[in-house]
């Protein structure tokens, strides 16, 4: 009895394994499409280090220091140290008024300010100011350039300390003689990253799972839908064969179909991104498998409460759209205000996305990601438990 | 027993609309039985009754002796089911797709490769047997289809609709085979809106419209009560009234339709 349940179940999963082989494109697809997805989105949100393309507006008012017979321009050493390392390039604006409506128009990116005693000031032992001016429309571009800035002023900042505090050394006899690193900066941190990653690191292993969870939501959905729409599932379901050998072989080969794209997307994102990983495969193929389980019954659900395949794909991208920017696949959760990380808790793909991305990026143990595994799997069963009883009644009250 | 079907008031309601109305027959062993009646009257819905695929809102019906909601598993185990669409995976093969329905009905290996050679030999698909079923014509996946539920050998054999946009060559094969298959013991449920599929091929109809049974006789016996030279035709619209039917009931008696 179970074992013709069982035997039923692996000949439906093989069938669907067999189909799967037979349309070539859905198989190709099945790995590029993904592949795709974590290179826009990796290129989309990438690390500081690589914007291409910035212009910087110059007003440079600065009228130097005469020393000597000799003019020296700080503002000169100044856009040399933002330049340095890096594709900006500039433009110089006779007016912050005219070099205004550039940034407003789009033409710069941002606007460098020197006023006339830039360097003057400086020299004569005062604090000296520029103006940056930004524009916050593009975040991420305005980080970039306020952290170049930010270096550049630190470094001339340095240069000009050292300047001073020698020709002050020199002064004092007698005192301990001041290291010139103690005035810029008494207190140094030096960052370590705890291991040599890149943002593919925290997009790769969180689009992965977040993919083998959409195979779980539609899973169902599409193949019973394509059945429907082919009449098969009539004929299944007119040979002796029970409702849930059906299902159970339906979820099986989605479970293998996924296993298989995860393996085959992973290895991709290795080559192409040089993602990390570090995890326990057998660890790593448990959380997808969970997530994969955790979604079938929330789609089967929606499968059985709509009538047609577009309305069930609609609300299906109801839940997932919130799911995909509030479970901190894309971005680390802290960066979403207190409310949303509330809510963020209670969705599961936030437990499958963190689990996952801890074992494949930092090795984590069994130990440490239980619980998130537990909760996909309850939730998996409570909302199978749910769904499959609500298939049935609508199946058998004439679909 | 003498009877292969008993239908008993059986009923199937959609919301508030009933698509059949308490609804009794008694098929018996070994006969070509057809219903009769224009789109829409409830003959898929009878049918997918008494195959176990919905459960009727109220009424009874045993296949077999066995109760089409409490037995329903030891029915399909007995019956076979040509529905109105074809129920194949277009992206297996011919044989790929008989394999796995073969395997559903619990035939081992060795037993099912045989008897997909000589069901594809009979109805002549055995050069396509590796082609996928999505590139077939019409009236070779209903071939398949055939192929496909004899597999099993079924003791009852369903038939929604068999012949609707197939060609004249097909047609008359068909009928064939289904004669053919009466023969080796089968008792045939056949629906149709065509007169006259139903008036060659079976041995009693019954004739329904708008969910309600209005006649079940030998097409011979309705014919002679509406006197001499009586077509099945007249028959029908004797009892179902000549008016044309809304959009789900085009009126049938018109030229074979295309699918
Ligand atoms: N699942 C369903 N939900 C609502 N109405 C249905 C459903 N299936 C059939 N019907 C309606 O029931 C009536 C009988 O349908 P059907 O049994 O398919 O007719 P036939 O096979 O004689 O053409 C039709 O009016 C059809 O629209
Ligand atoms: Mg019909």
């Amino acid at each position: 009895m179970v074992l013709k349940a069982l035997n039923d179940a692996f000949i439906v999963a093989k069938r669907d394994l067999i189909e799967l082989y037979r349309t070539p494109f859905r198989l190709v697809m099945m790995f590029v499409f993904p592949v795709l997805i974590i290179m826009l989105f990796g290129f989309m949100f990438p690390s500081t280090s690589s914007f291409n393309g910035v212009h910087i507006g110059l007003v440079n008012n600065d009228s130097g220091f005469t020393l000597n017979g000799q003019t020296v321009y700080l503002s000169n050493s100044f856009i040399s140290l933002v330049k340095y390392n890096s594709s900006i390039t500039f433009s110089n604006y006779s007016s912050l008024a005219s070099a205004e409506s550039a940034l407003r128009s789009g033409t710069i990116d941002s606007i460098i300010y020197f006023p006339a005693n830039f360097t003057s000031v400086s020299l004569s032992g005062q604090p000296t100011q520029l103006k940056l001016v930004t524009n916050p429309t593009s975040p991420t571009l305005e980080e970039y350039i306020n952290a170049k800035v930010s270096v550049a002023s630190t470094v001339l900042s340095a240069e000009i300390v050292n300047g001073t505090v020698s020709k002050l050394n020199s002064e004092l006899i007698g005192l301990p003689k001041i290291n010139p690193q103690f005035v810029i900066s008494p207190v140094v941190v030096s960052s370590v990253p705890i291991l040599s990653g890149n943002y593919f690191d925290f997009i790769g292993p969180g689009l992965i799972m977040l993919l083998s969870m959409m195979a779980g939501l539609t899973a169902l959905g599409s193949a019973l839908s394509r059945e429907k729409e082919d009449g098969t599932i009539t004929a299944v379901m007119l040979s002796p064969i029970r409702t849930g050998s059906f299902l159970t072989g339906k979820m099986l080969s989605q479970l293998v179909r996924s296993l298989i794209q995860s393996a085959v997307v992973v290895i991709l994102v290795i080559l192409l991104f040089h993602m990390s990983f570090n995890g326990n495969i057998l660890l790593t193929a448990a959380i997808l498998i969970l997530g994969i389980f955790g979604f079938l019954g929330l789609g089967l659900l929606v499968t059985a409460l709509t009538k047609d395949q577009e309305t069930s794909q609609l609300l299906l991208n109801l839940v997932f759209f919130p799911m995909l920017f509030l479970s901190g696949v894309l971005y680390p959760l802290q960066e979403l205000p207190a409310v949303i990380v509330d809510i963020a808790k209670f969705l599961p793909l936030t437990y499958g996305v963190e689990a996952f991305r801890q074992v494949v990026v930092f090795n984590a143990s069994f130990a440490s990601v239980w619980s998130s595994m537990l909760i996909l799997f309850l939730f998996g069963a409570v909302s199978l438990a749910i769904a499959v009883p609500v298939f049935l009644v609508k199946k058998s009250s004439g679909n | 027993m003498e009877y292969s079907i008993i239908a008993d008031k059986l009923t199937k309601k959609f919301g508030d609309f009933t698509a059949d109305n308490a609804i009794s027959l008694k098929v018996k062993k070994g006969e070509i039985f057809g219903i009769l009646g224009p789109n829409g009257a409830g003959k898929t819905t009878l049918i997918s009754m008494l195959t176990t695929l919905i459960k009727p809102t109220s009424g009874h019906a045993s296949v077999l002796g066995y109760d089409v909601i409490k037995d329903a598993l030891e029915v399909r185990k007995s019956i076979g089911v040509i529905t109105e669409k074809v129920t194949m995976y277009p992206p297996l093969t011919a044989e790929e797709n008989l394999m796995f329905f073969g395997r559903l009905y619990g035939i081992n290996r060795k037993e099912l490769e045989e008897k997909i050679n000589s069901g594809l030999e009979e109805f002549q698909l055995s050069k396509f047997r590796k082609r996928p079923v999505g590139t077939f014509s019409l009236g070779m996946k209903r071939r398949l289809d055939l192929v496909r539920v004899l597999l099993n050998e079924p003791k009852v054999f369903f038939l929604d609709e068999p012949t609707v946009g197939l060609d004249p060559i097909t047609v008359s094969f068909i009928k064939k085979k289904i004669r053919d298959i009466n023969k080796r013991g089968s008792t045939i449920i056949l629906t149709t809106h065509i007169m006259q599929d139903a008036d060659e091929l079976s041995d009693r109809v019954a004739l329904i419209d708008h969910g309600n049974l209005m006649a079940c006789d030998t097409p011979k016996n309705l014919k002679k009560k509406l006197g001499k030279n009586a077509t099945l035709e007249n028959v029908f619209i004797h009892y179902a009234g000549a008016e044309l039917r809304d959009e789900t009931g085009k009126m049938s008696i018109a030229p074979r339709r295309g699918m």
